[in-house]
């Protein structure tokens, strides 16, 4: 049994793609350990950090590396005593998985310089449509894996995208079309009214 | 359009004397919130600061200079914050450049990236930063992107080398 703590550490808004692989991972984590705690950038405290066993930062990339709010959480922490294990669950909306690998390594190099341990991480590609997918149950899957990890205190390198590059470009591209049409629609709405 | 310098400290505007300097520490900007309401909205961001400006400059400039920070073999927050607001330069859709999917900067003029990164950085660190901006460049077309690493305190030094370099664009 365990202290853990989920950090969704990404820019404020975009919580809101990152949130529901967050709240999956928290499913699998609730029941299999002592303490889990649930912050974002605006309600994490530096102070408690020391507190947990193992740490999980969950992010969004931004411009294919660390989000500037991640690297804030990193500049509060230089000061405070830790020694949690670290995990990361890190998004991306292109296709390729390795898009996340510029802000993994920046995330291992930070751990190694504070002296924690890493221990590993699970990459999402494709994440604004595969959720909407017959994917997502893959993706559930490999985060109930990751959880598993995470309780076991065991290295874990996982990764998930969709099959293809040919289905990533159309739904993907399909996303963006209902997103802009959806934009499109409240403008207008907003003008007549 | 002048080429454009950016930093995250002060520098001596006599360097760069055929470009347009801008100091991050002189000029207001909110932090993105990465909602990526501006790719559904035609670049349009929520917010009206002086980045609506200096985003624009950087889709028409041919050469830009960032003098700024290494942190954790990153862009040091500052200059993090201010590249985020930049994604109000790219197309929603994703398109495949050399096999990788991305989404493309929507101004395709051709230009040069000099990267001038300051700070004590280990090896490992300048690699990971080299990787980043070829990372983050692709989509846009960089006919050259160089990034060059010293101390804070040969910064200066450093600067007298690269003043000039706008004078051959």
């Amino acid at each position: 049994m365990s202290k853990v703590l989920l950090i969704s550490s990404g820019l404020k808004h975009s919580q809101d793609f990152s949130d529901i692989y967050v709240k999956k991972l928290a499913k699998y984590l609730e029941k299999k350990c002592d303490v889990l705690d649930i912050r974002h950038t605006d309600n994490f405290d530096e102070r408690t950090f020391f507190a947990y066993d193992k740490v999980v930062f969950c992010f969004f990339v931004a411009l294919n590396s660390m989000p500037s709010s991640t690297l804030e959480i990193f500049q509060k922490l230089e000061s405070q005593p830790k020694s949690a294990h670290i995990y990361t669950l890190v998004i991306c909306d292109e296709f390729e998985c390795e898009k996340c690998d510029t802000s993994l390594k920046i995330m291992q190099n930070w751990c190694k310089n504070e002296n924690l341990e890493y221990k590993g991480d699970i990459r999402i590609g494709s994440c604004l449509s595969i959720m909407k997918t017959n994917n997502r149950f893959i993706v559930c899957n490999q985060i109930k894996k990751f959880a598993h990890a995470i309780i076991k205190d065991q290295d874990i390198h996982l990764s998930i995208t969709l099959p293809n590059e040919k289905k990533f470009m159309k739904t993907a591209n399909k996303y963006w079309s209902k997103e802009i049409k959806k934009k499109h629609k409240e403008k207008r709405k907003l003008r007549n009214s | 359009m002048k080429n454009l310098v950016i930093t995250d400290k002060d520098i001596s505007t006599d360097l760069f004397q055929n470009s347009i300097i801008v100091n991050l520490n002189n000029i207001h900007y909110s932090s993105c919130t990465g909602g990526l309401e501006c790719l559904k909205c035609e670049g349009a961001c929520y917010f009206k600061d002086d980045m609506s400006l200096i985003s624009r400059w950087m889709n028409d400039c041919q050469l830009i200079i960032y003098v700024t920070k290494v942190k954790y073999g990153c862009f040091d927050i500052p200059f993090k914050k201010m590249l985020e607001r930049m994604v109000v330069n790219l197309e929603p859709y994703y398109t495949m450049v050399d096999g990788e999917t991305c989404h493309l900067g929507i101004s395709q003029l051709s230009k040069k990236l000099l990267v001038i990164g300051y700070g004590h950085m280990t090896s490992l660190e300048m690699q990971l930063f080299k990787d980043m901006l070829d990372e983050s460049t692709l989509g846009f077309s960089y006919s050259s992107v160089d990034a060059y690493f010293c101390e804070e305190e040969e910064l200066e030094e450093t600067l007298r080398t690269f003043g000039g370099v706008d004078h051959h664009v």
